[in-house]
């Protein structure tokens, strides 16, 4: 067939043209058809409230129990966005045989945070990483491994001594119901966790992020 | 566009089958409407019809469909391995994460990730036994961040949960304990601003400080290491190495560059370019530049097509396509080097928009001025830097010296932010002006006619607002 340049050009033209069309229809027709079915673990729909919750007002500083390879651990106060260098210093800075090299000085503190600072050597044990929010990684088997009363199953807390079914039950829905313990003390609002077991707590759990 | 720039139509048609399937169209549609976009972008640009016409046009069309067919399936059916998993590793990555930090670990069976508390985390290079469970990525449904996308690009195939470390005797010369030394000797000899900018452009770690100063002045992109950091690196290869092995020394220094800067998706594109450009300088042919990224960044899509969610590499990617257009758009040379810098604005200003929130406005102006004087600035805050990273007597000096030229930048970058105080903060109109833009620049290079040019700048703004809607 002899086409003149000219028809030639206008044809591939109309037939680039349709394809871009046909290509823009098909996006438009079949956008949102296809999901992967592959297991996939999904975090829980964000929680939410009919109310707005009321605002806290702005903190004045923050409180931050540091514990480990300081000269002076304990509790202190330090103005909002310290870094934990800030904190360290008025710990009196790092003990010698602090592991320097493992911390994060610069780390961003959080009001009501237990930040410990780990020894040299300490890291040469098997060590835990938190888990991301899901299942926990720690156990009240494994010595030294504290277990995350953010992150742990109620099986889990079971095994820690003093905690029974109903504590462990309670310890899960209170983080639920109020969002996850800051702290270790926040265990003080769970029904069945009073001073004396909370003291005795202390040392084998930990609040995660 | 065949005869011009031969791969565009293939990379432009991955990237519309990628785009697709992101959007939920079904693999096998995703494929057809990269199909699609590969022939309507050969044919709707073809101005002349030589005789071999038909038989390159079917080649483009039959790699086209062949690599199409290899992204989509392995952006669509990824692998995802499952279970428990034991072995002996290298963390290759590590960063800050909301309260805790991400670590990439690099095991016999792949890359996974992990996360850690912040105090115990892993440093990259520790060489660790781990035992654990691997679990897909974990997805936030009510969030805009897809985790597995994100992860994914960074070449990670699943996330470890539940893990138990053991550290193991480091090994002395593995890159990531190379990367991890020059980070710490950094931040631990620099003072505040010169340790940020060299985190930033030799290892590629992000200091948040500095980012939100550049980040008020729609000036980020200096933070992430990317063509404009290669291509110094490259001119600094040519200005060093003589004789007949310069392109050799060149790309060697490029890479090692690139692989100490943790080889992001951006500096990888970047460094295929400059690859690609010093090949053809040594062989004497010099290759169209909007060419050679549709080259790399398909290239890039074929080894891993996650890349196509990577903000970094889309943004690179972006503003690459703007320079090199107008650097081929027959513009005055003085002309197009004007533009340069408000083009890649242009070009991007809508994705930074999408991604990061409002874009300073302040950026098209500090852009132009920001480009030359982190030219200088960057070679000389490692130059003067350099004394004390290697802890010779006297080193403070060139210290201080570098941090007096970043505080000075910096208070010239504020100057200029409170004179241009406005932000960009819709998505959908940046991105319809830069869409159009690219195409109608696309149209001028390719030498279309005026009515050609315009449906082209038309339709790319069509198909990148129809795959930012779905």
């Amino acid at each position: 067939m002899n086409l003149s340049p000219k028809t030639r050009q206008m044809l591939v033209l109309a037939g680039g043209i349709l394809c871009l069309l046909v290509a823009w229809i098909l996006v438009g027709i079949f956008a949102g058809r296809w999901k992967e079915t592959a297991p996939t673990s999904m975090a829980g729909p964000a929680l939410s409230t009919k109310d707005p919750l009321p605002t806290s007002p702005p903190l004045t500083e923050l409180v931050v129990y540091l514990t480990g390879a300081v000269r002076r651990p304990g509790v202190f106060s330090v103005p909002p966005g310290s870094r934990l260098v800030a904190v360290v210093e008025k710990a009196g800075g790092l003990a010698p045989e602090a592991d320097a090299e493992r911390i994060n000085l610069a780390q961003p503190v959080a009001d009501g945070a237990h930040l410990h600072i780990p020894r040299r050597g300490d890291r040469e044990r098997l060590a835990a990483l938190a888990p991301p929010g899901g299942g926990a990684p720690t156990s009240p088997e494994d010595p030294g491994r504290p277990v995350d009363v953010n992150s742990a199953s109620a099986e889990e807390l079971e095994k820690l001594p003093g905690i029974g079914p109903k504590t462990a039950q309670a310890v899960v829905e209170d983080r639920e119901r109020n969002g996850p313990f800051r702290s270790v003390d926040d265990l003080g609002r769970v029904k069945g966790i009073g001073p004396k077991k909370l003291e005795a707590l202390r040392p084998l759990v930990t609040a995660g992020p | 566009m065949l005869g011009i720039m031969p791969s565009m139509p293939i990379f432009l048609g991955w990237c519309a089958a990628l785009g697709a399937l992101g959007g939920g169209v079904p693999p096998l549609g995703a494929w057809g409407v990269g199909m699609l976009v590969t022939a309507g972008a050969i044919w709707s640009t073809a101005l002349a019809f030589p005789r071999n016409f038909w038989a390159v046009g079917s080649a483009a069309l039959l790699l086209g469909a062949l690599g199409g067919a290899a992204v989509v399936y392995r952006g669509a059916f990824p692998e995802r391995p499952e279970g428990k998993i034991e072995g002996e590793g290298l963390v290759t990555a590590e960063r800050p994460w909301g309260g805790r930090r991400a670590v990439l670990v690099t095991l016999p069976q792949g890359t996974f990730l992990a996360f850690s508390s912040p105090v115990t985390g892993l440093r990259e290079g520790d060489r660790v036994a781990v035992t654990g469970t691997l679990e897909a990525f974990r997805r936030s449904p009510g969030g805009s961040f897809d985790a597995e996308r994100y992860w994914r690009a960074r070449g990670a195939k699943g996330e470890l949960r539940g893990a138990s470390w053991t550290l193991l005797p480091p090994e002395r010369w593995s890159l990531a304990a190379v990367r991890s030394s020059l980070r710490k000797k950094i931040l631990l000899t620099l003072p505040p601003l010169t340790r940020g900018y060299l985190l930033a452009a030799l290892v590629g770690v992000s200091d948040p400080d500095r980012a939100a100063v550049h980040r008020r002045a729609g000036t980020v992109h200096l933070l992430s290491v990317s063509g404009f950091h290669v291509g110094l690196v490259g001119l600094f290869g040519a200005l060093i190495f003589r004789g007949r092995g310069r392109w050799v020394l060149s790309s060697v220094l490029i890479w090692v560059y690139v692989a100490l800067a943790g080889a992001p998706p951006s500096a990888v594109r970047s460094a295929v370019m400059a690859q690609g450009a010093l090949l053809g300088w040594t062989l004497g042919r010099r290759g169209g530049i909007t060419n050679a990224l549709a080259v790399a960044g398909g290239g890039m899509l074929l080894w891993n097509p996650w890349y196509f969610w990577d903000v970094g590499w889309r943004l690179s990617v972006l503003a690459t396509l703007a320079l090199a257009l107008l650097a081929e758009s027959r513009l005055p040379h003085r002309v197009a080097g004007i533009l340069a810098s408000p083009g890649a604005w242009i070009a991007t200003a809508g994705e930074c928009a999408a991604v990061f929130g409002p874009v300073p406005l302040a950026g098209l102006a500090i852009n132009l001025v920001a480009l030359p004087a982190f030219g200088v600035l960057f070679p000389v805050g490692i130059l003067a830097g350099l004394p004390s990273l290697l802890e010779l007597p006297g080193g403070w000096v060139g210290a201080d010296f570098a941090e007096d030229c970043f505080v000075l930048w910096e208070g010239l970058s504020d100057a200029l932010v409170r004179l241009f105080p406005g932000s960009v903060t819709d998505a959908w109109i940046p991105t319809g002006i830069g869409a159009l833009a690219l195409g109608t620049l696309g149209g001028r290079v390719l030498g279309l006619p005026p009515g050609r040019t315009l449906f082209l700048g038309a339709a790319t703004m069509a198909f990148w607002g129809m795959i930012k809607l779905i």
